[in-house]
């Protein structure tokens, strides 16, 4: 079953669509799905009164949402599914897939921040860019993403992965700083640039950067070179330095750095 | 019409004036529990097959002020597992272990406690406590001012001028507008100022000539000397050391040697923190059993429980260097806030696990002391909110109180290994509702000198708490969970003659009264002293003396109490 | 009296006031002599001259009347017009933003939150340009702190870290760090002073030791000092520019010290790094205290934006950045600050006190304002006033009115009125509770 959401007119202010996902929607005949209350700012408003809601039989079981618009304005979609998918035909917002359990999340333009905050499962596949804090725990909580995969076409933020337990990102394009910062497992691959801080404070886990890692901290020392790593699905070409740290936290983590993109960590290698 | 009320054949325990489960009515009028009324005139609230007691008043809690203010920063991940949204009434709030402002005001509120005193003060920062109470609803409050680490008091105490520490005493009293003496690891908290600590009464304070013991004492003969209605209010060395119930033992002891018996001389603090025997942490043990013991056989102590309960929660407390080996051994999040001349501040996130050796024999001593100590009117229930758990759970650890049952249904579930190490398995002891009346509310209100408080007399305020459990019907022994809920969610507070509370729901959101001590002294005394002090006061603050005090027009519905000094 | 009061009851001609605290920076000097002559100030004395000159040009470039219109169009209107119509736009609001702050009182702050929370919409301060990110730290690490006076009086150590206090904050030199004296520090000569900076300031001229750091560094830096005084090893030789025996260097002194102070500021604030570089000083603080005694403080930038912090911790549980949109304060950086709501356009009315956004904030955040309703509460003709639909007058806390502070160390401080505003202009307190009265009857 399929239910597209189109907004009746552009978002003025910031829309709440976390009641919106396919286990809330379980059940619920287009009735019901149209009298749902959510925030639109200060306000709360029926779904009839802000979109145009269809429903479409696709013969599968399994309930498929569809966003259409920009929703760039919007919080929270996917919040804590745990199975079903959702499209979104647009920009997606922020807190996108927060809490996530299952179930899949496309959505065609960019996000905002806190894309996957705190998930636990399921796939997110974003076509455009991220914003900063990719997979994170909210602010003042230290416990981050501890399974799902994120796909980031586009470029993301800084602090991707930060406080990662398990999990695997990806981004396609270039990140910002501090790419898995206090990460303690999982796996982050980037195959663009990194502006520098590349897992700071890591306790475990492996960061990998395709292009240049920007610079690389005192806390973290060299320990091999290696042709080849294990990326989240497939093998990764390098060769790659391999560092190991953050030591000022007796971290024991991997960083993977491309040989090839960063020439200037040649001097790395006499310390070998 | 309103201010006329009648609470009409509640199930009464009065403790105070001898009442223990009377059915009988209260008459209010303006406030306060008068004779009778005319019931024409009167609202009436059927009170038939409830329990009422006094409000709950507690003696020890940190609900406000700097160090407050930095735990609720330290912790946005605990405020948003619990938040209560803005009613037509109320404001909104967040907080599991440090609630926001209102938020703490209205959960007191719903639990019938009605006034509650904030635990430690810093006096350079009083405004800011001030502040803060201000913005908390319905409660009666006051201050605890922190003098243990204070460079004057100190230094009057070792050149042997006491009655000028006296005077001082006073003044920060009159100038912080708090309510007593607290005394926070006395010596300890200065060495901090180093990044050292005391670890023994007779320990030199480091470039002081006073050590632990003299700083004790010296506050408890300036506390009788100022004739203070609180006793001094301590929390000992060695907090959270293992075996450190000896050194609680011989602060209660010092003071008793020092004046003699015969009356109230120390209320030791949260002692469940400091009521521990064995050496190490992987050999801890309860010390309660000692601590109960000496308890029994003297008069001149009382106590407050500090009681421990599973959760996650929020260490906070004006003993840096115990924060500081907190975080060493939890290596989480660590705020520290020294206060110069004064004290300091600690906060630290934790959490108490039943699984957890030590977190168990935590949990057991708390129970003990209040089990094992045979007078009620020596015991005050606390939780010392946030450090063992928030004050919401007090009703939690009523029932454990109240129930043997409940008890041995949490030691099921707990580090049985630890167990052996108490005597908490063999004590059957059950509080009653009159105990739990004195712990709760009489001997509080009577620690603290608080004459209006604690009990239904004429001329008592009309802070009454009304709970939807018949305690003729209800055996608290096997029906603790009953006995919990009703707890939890009084049927009725009324503050002050108005209902505030109607079924665990705020019906009126009225601000409370400050209360603090004003010492009669004559002001050409305070002033010859401060002429004195000002120099050293300006050399080593860095605020004018002018700046220091906190002004009376910041204090919102102001309820000073006169005192006579003896100097 | 040396029990004081703190309101000055009668005022004769001509009177002088002592002990007045200053509503400049966050020092909140507090021993400021100011003499008025006929209802003005006619001198000030200790403070320094970013101190005084606001004492002595309370008059210059200000609002004196209420106003309805942006620029040219800008009309004087009455007060009561002025009121009826901010009202009238707050009512209509669905997501209004409330900002600025920091240069008011606690108790205007507090109706500002009440204010917020009534209306549903978001509420910031502005510490989010400046020391926001030393809160952001210090809610996921925490702060190793301590009032200025333990500096005072203990510290033999002082450090300086992207700030630049001879010329930000110049008497806090003298009267709580480098040449401050106190019960265990005679002066200057008990104590080693070290300014770390992109370039040689005017406060590296008084330091004994100055590291030049490559400017977006620090956070190599401290993570370097860090990893030394933990007695690791460096495998390189230098860092941000700094060589690593100069750093070996800066960690000796500080583990040596027997009270250490790391004052900082918008150098590491406001560099590559933000909020995490102040992480990294908070760690590096951390394990000095495993050595020795080590604190650091923020040299906050205005006298109230402690202040500010403060007040929205107690009564929100956050210090920044509150949105009361769906009824209970709810907080997420990049969600709910200032900045970002505007960058996204998302609120649809914008309420300044105490504050020049249009001066301060990026590009992309101000062109929303061209969309929006802007209401301003200032005493100045500020760039945002001038692009304010409505602007009302108000009092200076600190001269024209009493009003409660935090210093940069979370002392509270509580200023006393020195002269009376100009005539018809009122305290933004009671601007603020006239509007929330109308607003609670609209509401009811």
């Amino acid at each position: 079953m399929r239910i597209t959401f189109k907004p009746l007119t552009p978002f003025k202010v910031p829309v709440d669509l976390s009641p919106i996902t396919p286990d809330n929607l379980e059940g619920m005949d287009i009735g019901e799905v149209k009298s749902l209350q959510i925030w639109v700012g200060s306000k709360r408003k029926r779904i009839d009164e802000i979109f145009l809601v269809e429903l479409s039989e696709d013969g599968r079981e399994e309930i498929a949402i569809v966003f259409m618009g920009d929703f760039s304005k919007a919080r929270g979609i996917g919040s804590g599914m745990s199975r079903g998918s959702i499209t979104v035909k647009g920009s997606g917002g922020l807190r996108v897939g927060e809490y996530m359990r299952g179930g899949t999340i496309v959505v065609e333009g960019d996000v905002d921040h806190w894309l996957g905050m705190a998930m636990h499962g399921g796939s997110i596949y974003v076509k455009g860019a991220a914003g900063s804090y990719v997979g994170a725990p909210p602010k003042g909580s230290s416990k981050g993403m501890r399974g799902g995969s994120i796909i980031i076409d586009g470029d993301a933020g800084e602090c991707i992965g930060a406080y990662m337990r398990d999990g695997s990102i990806e981004v396609k394009g270039n990140v910002g700083l501090f790419p898995g910062l206090r990460m303690l497992g999982g796996t982050i691959v980037v195959y663009g640039n990194c502006m520098g801080r590349a897992a700071a404070r890591m306790k475990d886990g492996r960061v990998i950067i395709l292009g240049s890692v920007g610079s690389i901290l005192p806390t973290f020392q060299i320990e091999e070179i290696r042709p080849s790593v294990r990326g989240v699905r497939e093998r990764l070409e390098g060769p790659f330095y391999v560092f190991q740290g953050d030591l000022s936290e007796d971290g024991r983590g991997r960083l993977f750095v491309s040989k090839p993109s960063n020439p200037e960590l040649a001097f790395f290698e006499k310390l070998l | 019409m309103k201010d006329v009320l009648l609470i009409r054949n509640g199930v009464v325990y009065d403790p105070m004036n001898g009442v223990e489960g009377e059915v009988m009515d209260i008459a209010i009028k303006d406030g306060v529990i008068v004779e009778a009324i005319d019931e024409r005139k009167a609202k009436v609230i059927d009170a038939s097959g409830m329990l009422v007691m006094p409000g709950g008043v507690d003696i020890h809690s940190h609900i406000a002020g700097s160090k407050s203010n930095i735990g609720r920063l330290l912790r946005p991940e605990d405020h948003r597992r619990s938040y209560e949204p803005k009613t037509a009434l109320t404001c909104s709030g967040v907080g599991h272990s440090v609630p926001s402002t209102k938020t703490t005001g209205y959960r007191y509120a719903r639990m019938g406690y009605t006034t509650v005193f904030e635990a430690a003060s810093p006096p350079l920062k009083q405004k800011h406590t001030w502040e803060e109470l201000n913005d908390i609803p319905i409660i009666d409050k006051a201050a605890l001012t922190v003098m243990g680490n204070n460079w004057f008091i100190m230094d009057f105490i070792s050149q042997g001028r006491i009655e000028d520490a006296a005077i001082y005493a006073a003044w920060l009293l009159k100038a912080t507008k708090g309510y007593g003496i607290k005394i926070v690891n006395p010596g300890g908290v200065e060495a901090w100022g180093w990044g050292g600590n005391v670890y023994d009464l007779d320990e030199l304070v480091p470039y002081f000539s006073i050590t632990p013991r003299e700083i004790v004492e010296g506050l408890c003969k300036i506390n009788s000397m100022l004739n203070l209605p609180h006793t001094i209010h301590v929390h000992v060395n060695r907090l959270g050391m293992p075996n450190n119930c000896w050194t609680t033992l011989r602060t209660a002891h010092t003071v008793r040697k020092a004046f003699g018996g015969g009356k109230l001389l120390i209320h030791i603090t949260h002692c469940q923190f400091s009521g521990y025997a064995g050496s190490t942490w992987t050999t801890l043990r309860s010390g309660a059993e000692y601590i109960a013991k000496y308890v029994n056989s003297v008069d001149h102590v009382s106590l407050d429980m500090g009681q421990v309960v599973f959760t996650d929660t929020t260490t906070m407390t004006g003993d840096g260097p115990l924060e500081f080996r907190l975080f060493q051994s939890l290596a989480g999040k660590w705020a520290n806030a020294d206060v110069e001349v004064e004290t300091g501040a600690g906060v630290v996130p934790i959490r108490y696990s039943r699984r957890s050796y030590v977190g168990t024999i935590q949990w057991a001593v708390g129970l003990e002391l209040a089990l094992l100590v045979n007078d009620p009117w020596k015991i005050v229930l606390t939780t010392d909110h946030p450090n063992g758990g928030p004050f919401t759970a007090y009703p939690r650890v009523i029932s454990w109180l109240m129930s043997s049952k409940a008890r041995s249904k949490v030691m099921e579930r707990v580090n049985r290994r630890a167990l052996k190490y108490t005597a908490l398995p063999s004590i059957d002891r059950e509080y009653t509702f009159t105990d739990i009346a004195i712990v709760t509310r009489a001997s509080p209100a009577r620690l603290l000198g608080l004459k209006r408080k604690g009990h239904l007399g004429v001329g008592a305020d009309a802070d009454i708490a009304i709970y939807d459990l018949d305690p003729r019907k209800v055996d608290p022994s096997v029906d603790y969970r009953r006995v919990r809920r009703a707890l939890r969610r009084a049927a009725y507070t009324i503050k002050g003659g108005r209902i505030v509370i109607v079924k665990g729901e705020v019906v009126e959101d009225i601000p409370g009264r400050s209360i603090w001590v004003d010492v009669d002294i004559p002001e050409d005394e305070i002033e010859e002293l401060l002429r004195e002090v000002k120099p050293r006061f300006e050399e080593f603050y860095t605020v004018k003396l002018r700046n220091y005090p906190v002004p009376e027009d910041m204090i919102l519905n102001p309820s000073p109490i006169k005192i006579n000094p003896s100097i | 009296m040396i029990i004081p009061s703190i309101v000055v009851e009668e005022k004769a001609a001509e009177y002088t006031m002592e002990d007045v605290i200053c509503p400049f920076c966050g020092c909140c000097c507090d021993d400021i002599i100011v003499s008025v002559k006929d209802g003005r100030i006619i001198d000030v004395k200790n403070a320094c001259i970013l101190g005084a000159s606001k004492f002595l040009h309370i008059d210059d470039g200000r609002l004196l009347k209420p106003k309805i219109g942006r620029f040219e169009s800008a009309r004087e209107v009455s007060l009561s017009e002025a009121i009826e119509t901010v009202v009238g736009l707050l009512k209509d609001s669905c997501y209004p933003l409330l900002y600025g702050w920091a240069c008011t009182s606690c108790e205007a702050i507090l109706l500002g939150l009440d204010l917020a929370e009534i209306l549903g919409g978001a509420i910031d301060n502005t510490s989010i340009v400046c020391h926001g990110p030393t809160i952001l730290a210090g809610q996921d690490l925490g702060l190793i702190t301590a009032t200025l006076g333990q500096v005072k009086n203990r510290a033999d150590l002082i450090v300086f870290w992207g700030c630049n206090p001879l010329e930000a904050h110049p008497r806090h030199i003298a009267r709580y760090s480098v040449s401050s004296r106190g019960r265990f520090i005679s002066g200057r000569r008990d104590r080693k002073v070290v300014v770390v900076d992109v370039r040689r300031t005017n406060t590296a001229r008084i330091a004994d030791l100055f590291i030049e750091v490559k400017p977006g560094y620090d956070y190599e830096v401290l993570s370097a000092l860090k990893m030394l005084v933990k007695d690791l090893d460096l495998e390189v030789d230098e860092v941000g520019g700094i060589p690593v025996s100069k750093l070996e260097e800066l960690a000796d002194m500080m583990v040596e010290a027997k009270f250490g102070a790391l004052f900082f500021g918008t150098g590491l604030t406001m560099s590559r790094g933000r909020d995490k570089n102040i992480e990294a000083a908070i760690e590096l603080v951390r394990y000095l205290n495993f050595k020795t005694k080590f604190v650091l403080i923020p040299m906050r930038g205005h006298f109230n934006v402690t202040g500010a912090n403060e007040a929205f911790t107690w009564r929100t549980g956050y210090p920044v950045s509150i949105d009361f949109s769906q009824g209970y304060p709810r907080y997420l950086p990049g969600e709910t600050t200032a900045v970002d709501i505007l960058r996204r356009g998302e609120c649809d009315l914008f309420f300044v006190v105490a504050s020049d956004p249009v001066s301060h904030m990026p590009r992309r955040a101000v062109e929303h304002l061209s969309n929006i309703p802007v209401i301003t509460l200032d005493p100045k003709l500020t760039p945002t006033v001038y692009l304010s639909d409505i602007a009302i007058p108000v009092a200076y806390t600190g001269i024209e009115v009493d009003g409660s502070v935090y210093r940069m160390d979370t002392v509270p401080l509580r200023m006393r009125k020195i002269v009376d505003p100009p005539p018809g202009i009122l305290p933004d307190t009671e601007i603020l509770r006239m509007i929330l009265e109308k607003v609670r009857g609209e509401y009811s």
